[in-house]
């Protein structure tokens, strides 16, 4: 059964990643002679089928897409042309701990990041202990998360985030958190969290995770499919030609 | 396995679109409260009084209101002071809110670029944060009329109802500013300068029984003017300076925006977040 399926999704961005800011920028904008604001192409026509329980990694170079196809089926951005269907409950694992209030200690920053990842209190108080456990923060967690270092935080960023437990889940450049022990505790848990029934979709640079982790992969460059869904392979040789082109 | 979701181009229908609005925040009314309670601890975190200046805030600000008119112009008037207070307090629930929705999309890009949760709950959590400001702030109106020598009548209970209107207002116009400030960064320098210029025209500092009864009418068509004056009647219990006709009015025009606010917000933030 396919959990996410892309027909022809398009997505466009205003130039430059953001609004015109001056008013030279505004007025010739609104009044291109071809009657167009500009508009970078992220992802044309792009296509694509995940089932129910599998690994996709999605390699390119940087700006290719991948991240934004992400944001897509967490249904951060909408598409502009095309349809996405998704089914379960998507979470997103991309900068973690974002949201993190510097002035609340670890323990209220769990139930704030919590309620924003999508757990309800009740689940939050379930996991609060395990949660605390796998940050390994221990009498640290009632501190203000200001006193922690870069490390603690991405920790309780990461501790939260796994234990979820979504249908889909969203992985976006994580894998590196933390020092090399915690770094093996993490991945041990996604390979948990992906030996049940969660469907996985990771975007990474690091094509030993990809060949790792994933059953099939996709690259893509300039927001278009270049090679795959298909055998993981393919889609790395791909990204690897791709890099030493622009090289 | 969950329920499939389906997301095409193109916007929400107009007319579905403040019913879609209040869908998702009664789902997400957890988080709403989550982040209020944020704000409350962040806002007086290190504080020696805490949440305590929500409601010494505007002990003193009477302090100071009393200082000037009855001191130094020699309006010994108590009602004159409280009437101040007031404006103040519902001036600053209209104003706050206002300019923090209209900074919210671009404040919590952080977040909203990170997680699916539906953009209007950080907005919404905004303007629920200062309503309760705002209501901790009441509190300390009927010690103070009691200080002042002033009755403290029933209809005072009335007076956090004039939240509700307020509130929806500075939602309304927030959610369509919020929209407009990720578009134009100037949005919100525009929206500052409104506010501080509506400070003196909505009749915080003077009120309906301090300017010529030709002008009144004139005077109600501006709706926080006459939210600031019904607020100023539930200390009183005395409606007369009032027309129903002139809070009907307020009232649907508040409800009015709210609508406005919510079906440009929900048609328009797909766009808005890109940029982000």
């Amino acid at each position: 059964m396919s959990v996410i399926q892309f027909q022809d999704v398009t997505l466009d961005f205003p130039v430059k990643g953001g609004a015109p800011t001056y008013l030279k920028e505004q007025v010739t904008g609104r009044f291109r002679m071809d009657g167009r604001r500009s508009r970078f192409r992220a992802l044309d026509k792009v296509n694509l089928d995940v089932e129910r329980g599998e690994i996709l990694g999605i390699v390119g170079p940087n700006g290719a897409g991948k991240s934004t196809i992400l944001r897509l089926i967490a249904g951060i951005y909408r598409p502009d042309a095309g349809t996405i269907r998704t089914r379960g409950r998507c979470v997103l694992l991309a900068g973690i701990g974002t949201g993190f209030q510097s002035h609340l200690s670890g323990r209220e920053n769990i139930k704030l990041n919590g309620s924003i990842l999508g757990l309800t209190d009740r689940e939050v108080t379930e996991r609060m202990e395990d949660i605390i456990a796998f940050s390994e923060l221990g009498d640290h967690i009632d501190q203000p998360i200001r006193t922690y270092s870069m490390g603690m935080k991405a920790r309780l960023g990461f501790a939260v985030a796994a234990h979820l437990e979504p249908e889909v889940l969203l992985i976006d450049e994580v894998m590196a958190v933390g020092d090399a022990a915690f770094r093996r505790k993490c991945q041990a848990r996604i390979r948990e969290m992906v030996g049940g029934e969660t469907t996985v979709v990771i975007v990474s640079h690091n094509m030993n995770t990809v060949s790792d982790f994933c059953d099939r992969a996709l690259c893509i460059h300039h927001g278009k499919v270049a090679a795959g869904p298909g055998p993981v392979n393919d889609a790395i040789a791909m990204y690897e030609g791709l890099l030493a082109e622009e090289e | 396995m969950g329920q499939e979701v389906v997301i095409t181009g193109g916007r929400p229908n107009a007319l579905a679109a403040p019913r879609l609005m209040v869908r998702r925040l009664l789902r997400h009314r957890r988080l709403v409260r989550h982040l209020v309670m944020r704000d409350m601890k962040v806002t007086y975190h290190g504080t020696v009084i805490g949440y305590g200046w929500t409601m010494l805030e505007p002990l003193l600000l009477t302090a100071v209101y009393w200082a000037v008119f009855a001191l130094l112009r020699g309006n010994e008037d108590p009602l004159f002071v409280l009437e101040i207070l007031l404006g103040v307090l519902v001036y600053g629930l209209f104003s706050k809110t206002l300019s923090q929705t209209t900074t919210g999309l671009v404040g919590y890009s952080g977040l909203i670029k990170q997680t699916s949760v539906p953009r209007e709950v950080f907005l919404w959590s905004g303007g629920a944060f200062q309503t309760l400001r705002f209501m901790l702030s009441c509190l300390v109106i009927p010690p103070i009329m009691l200080l002042l020598g002033v009755e403290v009548d029933w209809t005072l209970l009335l007076l956090p109802l004039i939240a509700i209107p307020t509130l929806a207002l500075a939602m309304g116009l927030g959610l369509i500013g919020a929209v407009m400030h990720t578009h134009i960064r100037d949005t919100a320098h525009v929206v500052s300068i409104l506010t501080r210029a509506g400070f003196f025209l909505s009749g915080v500092f003077f009120g309906m029984r301090h300017i010529d009864e030709a002008f009144h009418e004139a005077f109600a068509l501006n709706p926080v003017a006459v939210l600031i004056e019904m607020s100023r009647s539930t200390m009183t219990g005395d409606t007369s300076l009032l027309e129903l006709e002139w809070i009907g009015r307020t009232v649907l025009v508040c409800l009015g925006v709210l609508v406005l606010g919510s079906i440009v917000f929900v048609r328009r933030e797909a766009e808005a977040v890109k940029h982000l």
